[in-house]
């Protein structure tokens, strides 16, 4: 069935996809850069010597850097280190007239995925939590982002592929996921919403929407999703299978 | 006195003196014994009383203008302000009237790892210094507070960077909101929540926290990183006009 979308666009601002840009991301363990590589603006009407800015923000924390004329951007590599290491990065990129703050086009929630880790509703980034093994993070316009302490993984891609971490982290970070979709269930039917992306997943799963509204029937249907996500993906059978090598191995 | 830095064992001293809060008076090894490390290349007279923080951060400003601002703000120098924060301690330092206890140790130690991100915002030296060095007479807005407190308005716009190093917002908020050394009354006052106002509740409007939403919906459509305060005013829904119209008319 068709939705009904809420977004307009009454200032006239370009949108550029995340498919038309390339933010690249250097760790060098005391610090990590980034660059903008690449950006592509054909087809509207952007002068040559329009800005390009590019906000990089962390938690509370943000940085701003006007890498110069849209036709001859600065692509090198800008350091991070100022920014919080213990939350999700985003970026924003800005394209602005030479003389007017009005902007002309912009990209937002710009997030940098580690190439080896697949499209998740959940995707995974490594962040400086001390002690803290993991957090779910909800905070931002974009969806939950699963932090995950870069002292026990080193990239996102060696926790998605670790079935330990998988089978005791996801099903908690699902529940929690399910609270928040309850809170703002109007978020399921709005398109711009990152709540709208989770229709389909629930639908998958057999599961109803929009969820409860009384507290206790809430509970139990934030339970029942994350029990048909475990029995779906067989997660205790998959630890049991590992624990049955690893004897024979032994 | 010559500055001087507080050591990774002196930071934790601190932190512990602190937390046992017995003293009145951090002890001397934190000041200039070994706890401590030579400093930048500037000095502070350790006799000086300010009447407020926005005094504070003038007189910091002063103090430090020939060192390098990003160096100042950087992980290496958080000794720095920590030391700072054992010279003045006696005008930083409030008792809780409940439990006799001091002030969080953040207020007094660079704490750039809480459970909800950085906390450095909440140090007492570093940021009177880094709003004065920033905004300079706008903020006002923020320090013209006791030395012993931090102030609701401090938390509104320090605890964001994006807001705190915002030189639109701040000349905005002290266009609005400061009349000579007073903030006008009601400025940082909340407006009632949607579901609890009623017809022709006007509580918080135009105040300091529907200027950051606004700051937040205009940054969307304008490059606020990078606008004039007037600018930012002249953007301004109807909602602010009482301040502009009390400002032209001061």
């Amino acid at each position: 069935m068709p939705r009904m979308t809420r977004r307009s666009n009454p200032t006239g601002l370009g949108e550029i996809a995340n498919k038309n840009l390339q933010i690249n991301l250097l760790d060098l363990g005391h610090e990590r850069q980034f660059s903008l590589a690449r950006l592509e603006l054909s087809g509207r009407s952007i002068p040559n010597d329009a800005r390009v800015i590019c906000v990089a923000r962390s938690g509370s924390s943000s940085l701003r850097y006007d890498l110069g004329r849209v036709d001859s951007w600065d692509r090198a590599p800008r350091s991070l280190a100022d920014l919080d290491a213990s939350a999700p990065l985003s970026f924003r990129v800005l394209i602005r007239p030479s003389g007017s703050s009005r902007l002309l086009a912009s990209a937002e929630n710009v997030r940098l995925r580690d190439q080896a880790q697949g499209e998740s509703l959940i995707p995974i980034e490594i962040a400086d939590l001390g002690q803290l093994a993991w957090r779910l993070d909800l905070d931002g316009d974009s969806g939950p982002i699963l932090l995950v302490n870069r002292s026990v993984y080193p990239s996102a891609a060696i926790a998605e592929n670790d079935a330990q971490f998988v089978a005791l982290v996801l099903p908690e970070a699902v529940r929690q996921v399910c609270e928040s979709l309850a809170e703002d269930p109007d978020g399921l039917e709005d398109e711009s919403d990152w709540r709208f992306q989770w229709v389909d997943w629930l639908t998958g799963l057999g599961v109803q929407t929009p969820p409860p509204e009384q507290e206790d029937a809430l509970e139990r249907w934030c339970a029942d999703i994350v029990m048909r996500f475990c029995n779906r993906h067989m997660f205790c059978s998959t630890l049991e299978r590992q624990r049955d090598a690893a004897g024979e191995g032994s | 006195m010559k500055m001087r830095r507080l050591t990774a064992d002196g930071q934790k001293s601190f932190a512990t003196w602190l937390e046992q809060g017995t003293g009145e008076t951090p002890p001397e090894s934190l000041l200039d014994g070994d706890l401590t490390e030579d400093g930048l290349a500037a000095e502070v007279d350790e006799s000086m009383v300010f009447q407020n923080r926005f005094e504070f951060g003038s007189y910091l400003t002063n103090q430090l203008a020939t060192v390098d601002f990003v160096r100042l703000m950087s992980i290496a120098e958080d000794g720095t302000w920590d030391w700072l924060s054992v010279v003045y301690f006696s005008q930083i330092r409030k008792r809780a009237k409940k439990t006799g206890r001091f002030q969080s140790v953040e207020h007094f130690i660079v704490t750039r790892k809480g459970l909800k991100g950085s906390l450095a915002y909440r140090q007492a030296a570093r940021t009177s210094f880094e709003l004065v060095r920033f905004h300079g007479s706008a903020a006002k807005v923020c320090l013209l507070r006791a030395m012993n407190t931090f102030g609701d308005t401090a938390e509104q716009l320090a605890s964001r960077n994006y807001l705190a190093r915002n030189s639109a917002l701040f000349g905005a908020a002290a266009t609005l909101y400061l009349r000579g050394d007073a903030v006008v009354k009601g400025a940082s006052s909340y407006p009632t929540p949607p579901k609890k106002r009623k017809k022709g509740d006007r509580k918080g409007y135009g105040g300091l926290r529907r200027l950051q939403i606004q700051l937040g919906r205009l940054q969307l459509t304008y490059d606020t990183g990078d606008m004039s305060s007037q600018d930012l005013v002249a953007l301004l829904p109807r909602e602010f006009d009482k301040h502009t119209a009390a400002a032209e008319a001061a």
